[in-house]
């Protein structure tokens, strides 16, 4: 129940105390903070459930203000005008067609009373929401920095690939490069665009599945190069749009020991805010790791891919790179972010250990043969409006192409 | 801005006859005008708010059934009753239609015919804007539904993100149609609200002071001043995104430095005091139907009139709540979520003297009456989710849930329809002189409120489980797939619980030789001192005021010991009064230039919807040739100075005949 | 709506409008002054927003041209107090018509409306040179689409303004506009200081606030 940071520990100890009565014990607590959940599935079948199955410090302190404001406020309260109510109703039924009661007109006891007894229970909730929100939001000693852009239909992740900080930034001088000829035909200074989010420092790239290491915490960097986004992972941190042209910061910390070495913890995620057609296809994974796998995994994602094995994987590679026009718009690079202004067609995912992945297309599919062949059969079919628009490929392309796909470790 | 054009009818000799010659292309339409011309043309405000009603109710079964197949689509995990594409369209359709053509002039319906009458006037101050705003909402609602003929609805969600609805991302015509439909929806409320503010404050009867307005007039007028003021908000925001979509500007485009988040600031700045002019009305209803039915003034008048007014107030100070997760910093944000939390003080207040009302009350429980105990035990229910979504660290994990979806279904449906169906009921015999069935009425009710808890309320459970909104499909697994049929079967009860309803229309309808009397529920206020239904003139002789609940006063005293209640009169004893000739009495007559300048905008709107310039001059042409034709339409009323009456149809009317002398 | 400011009463009875107010109305002021009155509050809020948005883009132009590098700030001045003095007129031209005289109040109306035409045309001359000599249009900049659409705004109150000045004009050539119905200019007076005001506001925010 009590977090590892300082921080929240105190401020834990004193919302209990606010708001708590050191009487009421914690399965009786949570017992009847879980009324209203009770007719919800178990958690364990709930894997989106941030309310009653957490497994971070950060919605867990949102629990400690979600879960009281449920105990002290909504349930009471309901339960009073209910009990008031439905009293009256039976109470005070007319008796004859004459029957007409004492004309009261008001009470200003009562008035006065419902002005102050609502104004305390909202101070009651309102004092401890806050300073939560300021705790769960502060900008803590994060033991990384990772950044998350999103797009239309899927996560990109950028990890530092030295060190453990970025430096994401909006620059404001970036030339368009479809101005380039205009101005110079015309003589004039090339136009400048925004809204291109770079890292300065050297990153590893991958989508989908962003990984953290366990029991520390974790500064994300979201923003968005198309239309608003919302990043969501339940059991983890509460949610931050993903707003093209502005970097948000939010801090996701997964608890210790859900990962054990070489096992990864998958915990699911999804974007929030509609974003068009695939918006209920924008998920995403992610993977808790110790910090020794979660180093290695980096690592292992900043070196090159490997080679093309099999004659089949050959084939496939041949492909990607010529007849089926792959690396159009995919990088095989894995220190190559989604920049338009460095090249304007790579606007798929960066492809470079994708056969390390368990998940794909947003995290819709697990990575295996029969999804790949039907993903890059039709993408469209497999994932509504996906902006992957590639010619009609042959089975035996497809084939070539799910094995060099998978190769790319 | 033709209200200013007003020429000097009076003048004009033509003026004064019976059938004058306009200088339109129109002749102003008689009084005695028959059949359907006579509804196109009506300026009758009792007329108008039937139209409003009957519209509404339709456009709520149209925005029903696209709720069905929202419903049919999640009924099962990974449903595929209709596709992503299509589900989008859906929830954006059902969402605007439900809000802007539905609730808002289900509320207009009710402003129209009653609030002139609550207040003892022979109409609104201005009957022909008054017609126009209806045609302004019938075409605008026409011309967004017509984009399905037009290469699909608009998919962008009811609060239309930018930059997703921008032209790069929504590049069909289908945002255009949501974006020019609720710019004339958008006119058509600003100048129903002028109209029912200058009409509360310039129609009252003598002596219905403001503070003895019945409060179903009180939260007509704080709605229409939530409107005024939050209307020209949208326009703006919607103008911006015009600009950006057809003519290239650069408001939402991050790549010249756009902020989409400005849009967001813009549209709950409007959005917000949006929901409270949906909720506004039907508390209004409620504070009506609760006194009437419990034979028992309403608890706390002035403080249910006064939390209204403070809600509308603090309704300005509280959007960003809908903005929790977009990052406006922490400072901004906990402030916006304690002010929103303090909107719960004057809401409970009202909520409390609702209980009040019925405490000790002689209940007598009519379907009316069921429907407003009903709201109040539906709405606090959204509204307590309400106030756990303020709490800005748990609105974090809520936001963009089904734990939304949930609270504002149970405001919305639970509370803002249901309050309006309660007034349904109540005013039905008004409006029509016969009473719907109450048998079958009860079952509508019963039918209702059980559809609502079993679809809205395991909203709550899977929102909190982790359902996003707005999802066409969802796998299984996650715990979802239980609650989501359930909610799917809730849904088809509400529905049949609408077709009890319309049986209950019909049945009524079919019943022959029907009496109403003149007080049935044992009333209190001023519209029901005249006839079910009311005479186009409303009343013989307007009432002079004396209290709250003036209609009541005249028929019960207090005994001044014992508190004891008499009744000393009965309704038609009250009613009684010396004839009066109706001719005596000249109310406006019919026009074409609302319908025709409604229709003109109709036109225009194409033209910019398309950036046809020839249509657009067309339609511009067509408005101002419209507002011309009206500002210069005579006003067939022949005049002689014996009576002291207005002309053309407007304000002198209900203050300066009948009653007072 | 209809014809109650003019009302054809007034035309028989002084007293319907001016006298009498309190028996017409329950505050005493017409219908359609009052309608003016609170569309004008809900036109603050659509002016409101509108600058809001401009104050909001500030300074936030990725490209040029920037505001100094096109405004000519002493010719807008000139326009602006040209619109100013409209007001004055305007003023004028209901004093006269409030004391009968058809004939000053006529004169006074145009030549509110061709103050209005000149700042219209000051308008139109710095949109075509801010667009055709120096390179700023809708699309051009954040600038361009803020400044744009906010002055074109206004500009289009102002034409609906004069559109309806020289209608009072005309009406009152017809001999339809007299001292009774006087209110029927003191509404059009009201909407027209009200652009007057926004404009002002306008001109500080955009043009002179550095
Ligand atoms: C009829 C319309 C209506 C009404 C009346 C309300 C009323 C309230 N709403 Fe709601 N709201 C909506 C319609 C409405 N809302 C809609 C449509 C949305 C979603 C828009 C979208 O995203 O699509 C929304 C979303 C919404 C959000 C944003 C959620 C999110 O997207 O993250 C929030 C956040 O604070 C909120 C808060 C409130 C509050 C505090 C009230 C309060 O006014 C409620 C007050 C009432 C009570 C509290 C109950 C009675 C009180 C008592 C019995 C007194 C005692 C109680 C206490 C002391 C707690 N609403
Ligand atoms: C006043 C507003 C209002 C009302 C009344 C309703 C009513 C209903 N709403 Fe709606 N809803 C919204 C406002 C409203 N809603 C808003 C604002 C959104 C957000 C959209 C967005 O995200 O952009 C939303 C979103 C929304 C969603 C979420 C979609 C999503 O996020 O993916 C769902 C899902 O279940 C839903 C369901 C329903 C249902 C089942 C009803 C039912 O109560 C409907 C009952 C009515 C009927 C069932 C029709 C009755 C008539 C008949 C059946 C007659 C039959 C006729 C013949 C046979 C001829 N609504
Ligand atoms: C027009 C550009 C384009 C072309 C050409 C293209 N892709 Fe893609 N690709 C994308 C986009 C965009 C996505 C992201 C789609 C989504 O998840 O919605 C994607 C996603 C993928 C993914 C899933 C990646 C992940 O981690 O989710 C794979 C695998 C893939 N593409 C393989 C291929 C192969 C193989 C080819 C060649 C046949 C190809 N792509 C051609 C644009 C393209
Ligand atoms: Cu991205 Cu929804
Ligand atoms: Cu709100």
């Amino acid at each position: 129940m009590f977090s590892e940071r300082p921080l929240s520990a105190r401020l834990s100890a004193r919302v209990r105390r606010l708001i708590v009565p050191a009487s009421v014990k914690s399965p009786v607590t949570s017992l009847l903070v879980l009324l209203p959940l009770a007719l919800g599935a178990c958690a364990s079948d709930a894997p989106q459930d941030g309310f009653r199955d957490p497994e971070g410090p950060i919605p867990r302190a949102i629990n400690r203000v979600a879960h009281p404001a449920f105990l002290i406020a909504y349930i009471p309260v309901l339960l009073f005008v209910y009990g008031v109510t439905m009293y009256a109703m039976v109470r005070y039924r007319r008796k004859d067609v004459d029957h007409v009661p004492t004309q009261v007109h008001g009470n200003k006891v009562v008035e006065i009373v419902s002005v102050i007894g609502a104004s305390a229970l909202l101070f009651g909730l309102g004092v401890p929401a806050t300073m939560t929100y300021f705790d769960v939001t502060e900008q803590k000693n994060d033991c990384m920095q990772i950044a998350v852009v999103g797009h239309q239909w899927w996560w990109e992740y950028r990890y530092p690939a030295e060190g453990t900080k970025l430096e994401t930034s909006y620059p404001r001088d970036i030339l368009d490069p479809t101005d380039a000829e205009a101005a110079k035909a015309e003589g004039r200074e090339q136009r400048k665009i925004f809204g291109i989010p770079r890292d300065d420092r050297p990153v590893v790239v991958n989508a989908n599945e962003l990984h953290i290491p366990e029991g520390c915490n974790v500064r994300l960097n979201i923003t968005s190069m198309d239309v608003m986004h919302n990043y969501w992972v339940p059991k983890l941190a509460g949610k931050i749009y993903a707003i093209p042209g502005k970097i948000n910061l939010l801090n996701v910390e997964a608890d210790r020991g859900l990962a054990s070495p070489g096992k990864s913890h998958f915990i699911y995620g999804q974007c929030a805010e509609f974003c068009g057609t695939s918006h209920a296809n924008m998920r995403f994974k992610v993977v808790v790791q110790t910090k020794a796998d979660f180093q290695e995994w980096l690592a292992s994602q900043a070196a090159p891919a490997k080679a093309a094995q099999t004659d089949l994987q050959k084939k496939g590679e041949a492909l990607f790179a010529g007849g089926a026009a792959c690396s159009t718009c995919h990088y095989l690079d894995s220190s190559k972010q989604w920049d338009v202004t460095v090249d304007a067609a790579k606007i798929g995912p960066n492809l470079a250990h994708v056969g390390s992945r368990q998940h794909f297309a947003g995290a819709i599919a697990p990575l295996d043969e029969r999804n790949l062949t039907a993903w890059l059969r039709n993408p469209q079919e497999f994932k509504p409006g996906s902006k992957m628009v590639i010619r009609q490929l042959k089975n035996d392309e497809i084939e070539a192409l799910v094995a060099y796909v998978k190769s790319l470790k | 801005m033709a209200l200013v054009l007003e020429p000097p009818t009076g003048i004009s000799p033509e003026g004064a006859t019976a059938k004058p010659a306009g200088p339109g292309l129109l002749s102003r339409p008689l009084e005695t005008t028959r059949g359907i011309m006579s509804w196109v043309t009506t300026v009758d405000h009792k007329r108008l708010g039937i139209m409003y009603g009957v519209a509404s109710i339709l456009w709520f079964v149209i925005g029903g059934i696209e709720a069905l197949f929202i419903r049919l689509q999640l009924a099962v995990p990974n449903g595929s009753v209709i596709g992503a594409d299509t589900y989008n369209q859906m929830f954006t359709m059902h969402a605007t239609t439900m809000v802007f053509l539905v609730v808002m002039p289900l509320s207009a319906a009710f402003f129209n015919y009653f609030l002139p009458l609550q207040i003892g006037a022979r109409d609104v101050a201005f009957p022909r804007m008054n017609a126009f705003s209806w045609w302004g909402y019938f075409f605008g609602g026409i011309f967004m539904y017509s984009s399905y003929f037009l290469g699909g609805f608009p998919d962008g969600g009811w609060f239309g993100y930018a930059p997703n609805t921008s032209t790069t991302f929504s590049p069909g015509h289908g945002i255009d149609f949501w974006i020019i439909g609720l710019q004339m929806l958008g006119i058509a409320s600003t100048v129903s609200a002028v109209n029912f503010i200058v009409t509360v404050f310039n129609m009252r009867a003598p002596g219905m002071t403001l503070f003895r307005m019945p409060v179903f007039a009180w939260m007509t007028f704080v709605a229409s001043f939530l409107l005024l003021f939050a209307m020209p908000i949208i326009t703006v925001a919607l103008f911006l995104l015009t600009f950006d979509r057809s003519y290239g500007a650069n408001f939402f485009n991050v790549s010249q430095g756009g902020e989409p988040v400005l849009w967001q600031h813009l549209f709950w700045l409007f959005g917000h005091p949006e929901v409270y002019i949906l909720i506004l009305p039907a508390m209004g209803i409620v504070s009506e139907v609760l006194p009437t039915f419990a034979r028992k003034p309403l608890f706390g008048y002035p403080v249910v009139v006064f939390s209204g007014i403070a809600i509308g107030f603090m309704g300005w100070g509280v959007w960003a709540h809908h903005m929790f997760a977009v990052g406006l910093g922490s400072v901004a944000t906990a402030a916006f979520g304690v002010s929103t939390m303090f909107i719960a003080v004057p809401t409970g207040v009202k909520i409390f003297n609702w209980v009040g009302t019925i405490w000790g009350g002689a209940l007598r429980f009519t379907t009316a009456m069921l429907f407003s105990v009903g709201f109040i035990l539906t709405f606090v229910i959204g509204g307590l989710s309400g106030v756990t979504h303020s709490l800005v660290a748990s609105d974090a994990q809520q936001t963009d849930t089904y734990y939304i979806v949930a609270h504002f279904h149970y405001v919305l449906f639970g509370g803002a329809l249901m309050g309006l169906f309660s007034g349904i009921y109540y005013w039905y015999p008004k409006i029509f002189g016969r009473l719907l069935d109450e048998k079958i009425g009860k079952t509508h009710w019963f039918l209702m409120w059980i559809g609502t808890h079993l679809t809205f309320g395991p909203m709550h459970v899977v929102g909190l489980q982790g359902q996003p909104r707005r999802m066409y499909r969802y796998d299984t697994g996650m715990g979802f797939d239980f609650w989501n049929l359930v909610e799917t079967i809730g849904a088809f009860i509400i529905a049949l619980s609408l077709l009890v309803f319309f049986f209950n229309v019909i049945v009524t309808h079919r019943k022959k030789g029907q009496v109403v009397p003149i007080d049935p529920w044992d009333a209190r206020t001023l519209e029901w001192m005249t006839d079910n239904p009311p005479k186009p003139h409303n009343f013989d002789i307007v009432p002079t005021v004396h209290s709250v609940d003036e209609f009541w006063h005249r028929k019960y005293a207090e005994e001044p010991d014992t508190h004891r209640v008499k009744r000393v009169a009965t309704a038609e004893q009250v009613l009684e009064h010396d004839y009066v000739d109706p001719k005596s009495i000249h109310m406006p007559s019919p026009s074409y230039w609302p319908l025709a300048l409604g229709f003109s905008l109709f036109v225009l709107a194409y033209g910019a919807l398309y950036v046809a310039v020839p249509v657009m001059i067309l339609g511009a042409a067509m408005v101002i040739g419209s507002m011309f034709g009206w500002a210069v339409e005579p006003s067939a009323e022949p005049h002689d100075d014996d009576h002291d009456h207005g002309t053309g149809g407007s304000d002198a009317l209900a203050l300066t005949t009948g009653g007072s002398h | 709506m209809s014809t109650a400011a003019v009302h054809d009463d007034a035309a028989h009875d002084d007293h319907a409008l001016g006298g009498h107010g309190a028996h017409v109305t329950a505050t005493g002021v017409s219908n359609e002054k009052l309608g003016m009155w609170v569309f004008l509050g809900s036109e603050c809020l659509l002016f409101g927003a509108l600058i809001a948005t401009y104050l909001n883009y500030r300074g936030k132009s990725i490209n040029g041209p920037y505001p100094k590098d096109v405004y000519n700030i002493p010719f807008t001045s000139a326009s602006s107090f040209i619109l100013l003095m409209s007001s004055l007129t305007m003023v004028l031209a209901l004093s006269a018509v409030g004391r009968g005289d058809g004939r000053r109040g006529r004169i006074w109306l145009i030549s509110t409306a061709l103050l209005g035409s000149i700042f219209i045309g000051g308008q139109i001359y710095e949109f075509r040179d801010f667009y055709q000599a120096k390179g700023l249009g809708l699309s051009t900049n954040l600038f361009g689409s803020s400044f744009y659409v906010l002055t074109g705004f206004h500009g289009v109150h102002v034409t609906l303004g004069i559109l309806m000045l020289f209608s009072l004009a005309f009406l009152s050539w017809r001999g339809k506009i007299t001292k009774a119905n006087k209110e029927t200019v003191e509404i059009i007076g009201l909407y027209w200081h009200f652009v007057d005001v926004i404009w002002i506001v306008i001109f500080t925010v955009v043009y002179l606030i550095k």
